[in-house]
């Protein structure tokens, strides 16, 4: 089966900004969560995901198919969230939806309704009144009105109170249950993913650090706590990262048995969290960062 | 492309209303001499172009509307097709708003009017069209290159001083002022089908490197 998305490749220099051979694929009726700090890359992916942005090389598919030689047409079955969410501000939010829609041959206005209601949104405000979290609701409404099989979303949970988050996240997760509808989200949020991706992409600096699936990585890979001493026994371990703390030493290994076995009681060793993950992937000992 | 047409129709229809008090607030003052009431009129025509890519620009819509499921060829040509509607819009309205306002000028007024205004001969309106339709046909590829901002500096930069010193030029060499010393030569008839002829190849031409640049353009 085609995958609802797929990069390969995939590199884009802008300045100063340099995204390096981006590759991970996304299945159907699976959530990929995009996660990476401020200036990764991760808005500069999710534009290229939408053709907003070339790629210097590399191939980008979108249901098997070629994402510019078909663009409008695979647009139609994608819905997304940018990181500024709305345009056209100055419409009331009933009009923008009427707007929006008449570009989709399968928009859903009686959805698009339902959506306003439930999420709260006053349908006669104009977008421009409406805080950040309201905007980001309201797209999000636009993004469901038309049976989009692919979602792709922008930090979509920032600036969302905590409540509607967690709503926001169920009812990503009740979309992908039709195994048709798969989504691709960027966030900061690490608890987001930890809480509904079935895939994690790190990116850091333009370049993927991590790329598979969030179970195996939170089943498999271990954090070792431990005194300086720890350092001397990492021979043959798959060690991803270090760091020097005030209490000792932490070290990222992607064996949680292995360094259980090597280190018995004489290290703390817990299976990771992405926290743990996002913090250490790529980390060396004095802080910097691994190239 | 329709959807786009559409579009733009509805984004602007908050500033509609704009068109009546910028007719009477410039057009009024343009009538006390005719090559200024031609210049605040060709100014306003193509404000009606500019307006929307304002609108756009400030609020990044370029990316929103090239999200969805539209090409990007589409959204160069809706917006060449709204040029075209602002173009011939502007000159019904330069037209109108020329009658209406004679209908209540004085004499001492009327006396800075010598000959027929150019509202009154097909070859007047011909000139007022093809004005506005020069201006924004060279405009537009700028503006899907660099974007509103940067694309406006370059268009300035680089087409300001072509225009002055073009002007310079005819009024030194004292060069025949198309379409009037055109019609001369062509008959009324003549003239309507070399500048219509004129603006579709302008137009084609703007439009064939505007969506060179544009499909080039991140956003």
């Amino acid at each position: 089966m085609d995958a609802a998305l797929e990069l390969a490749g995939v590199a884009k220099s802008w300045g100063e900004f340099v995204l390096r051979d981006v590759s991970f694929r996304l299945p159907p009726g699976y959530i990929t969560g995009l996660v990476g700090p401020n200036g990764a890359g991760k808005t500069t992916l999710v534009k290229i995901v939408l053709d907003l942005v070339r790629a210097d090389t590399g191939q980008v598919r979108v249901f098997g198919q070629d994402h510019r030689s078909n663009g409008a047409s695979l647009r139609s079955r994608i819905g997304f969230v940018h990181d500024r969410p709305t345009c056209y501000e100055h419409l009331p939010v009933e009009q923008l939806g009427s707007l929006v829609g008449s570009f989709y041959a399968t928009w859903d206005e009686g959805a698009f309704r339902d959506l306003v209601r439930e999420f709260e949104l006053p349908r006669r405000r104009r977008v421009k009144a409406l805080s950040r979290g309201m905007k980001v609701k309201l797209a999000l409404a636009l993004a469901l009105s038309h049976g989009a099989e692919l979602l792709v979303l922008d930090e979509p949970t920032t600036g969302l109170d905590p409540v509607f988050r967690r709503e926001l996240l169920e009812r990503l997760s009740g979309l992908i249950s039709d195994g048709r509808t798969s989504v691709l989200f960027s966030t900061q949020i690490l608890s987001d993913l930890e809480r509904i991706a079935d895939f994690v992409v790190i990116l850091r600096q333009g370049e993927v650090q991590y790329e598979g699936v969030k179970d195996d990585l939170l089943d498999r890979w271990a954090v070792v706590r431990g005194g300086p001493e720890v350092t001397s026994e990492l021979e043959g371990l798959p060690v991803r990262g270090q760091r020097q703390t005030r209490m000792g030493i932490e070290v990222l290994v992607e064996d949680v048995d292995a360094a259980r076995r090597r280190f018995g009681e004489r290290a703390v060793v817990e299976r990771a969290t992405l926290d743990d993950v996002f913090l250490l992937l790529g980390a060396e000992r004095d802080g910097g960062r691994a190239s | 492309m329709r959807a786009l047409v559409l579009k733009d129709l509805r984004v602007l229809r908050p500033w509609w209303w704009l068109i009546v008090p910028a007719h009477l607030l410039f057009g009024a003052n343009g009538i006390v001499a005719p090559q200024l009431f031609f210049a605040m009129n060709v100014a306003l025509a193509w404000t009606y172009t500019i307006l929307l890519l304002i609108v756009d620009w400030t609020q990044e819509a370029d990316r929103y509307v090239a999200s969805l499921p539209v090409s990007r060829r589409d959204m160069v040509q809706a917006r060449y097709v709204g040029a075209l509607g602002a173009a011939l819009g502007g000159t019904v309205l330069y037209a109108l708003y020329g009658r209406v306002l004679m209908a209540f000028a004085t004499e001492r007024l009327l006396a800075r009017w010598p000959g027929t205004p150019g509202w009154e001969s097909v070859e007047g309106l011909l000139t007022f069209f093809m004005a506005v339709w020069l201006v924004s046909m060279a405009y537009l590829p700028f503006y899907f290159r660099s974007g509103l901002g940067k694309g406006s500096w370059l268009f300035v930069a680089i087409l300001a001083p072509v225009i002055v010193v073009g002007a310079v030029l005819v009024r030194w060499l004292s060069l025949p002022g198309p379409p009037g010393g055109v019609s001369g030569v062509l008959g009324t008839a003549g003239t309507v089908v070399v500048a219509l002829a004129l603006a579709a190849t302008l137009g084609w031409l703007s439009l064939r490197l505007s969506v060179r640049f544009f499909d080039r353009r991140d956003l």
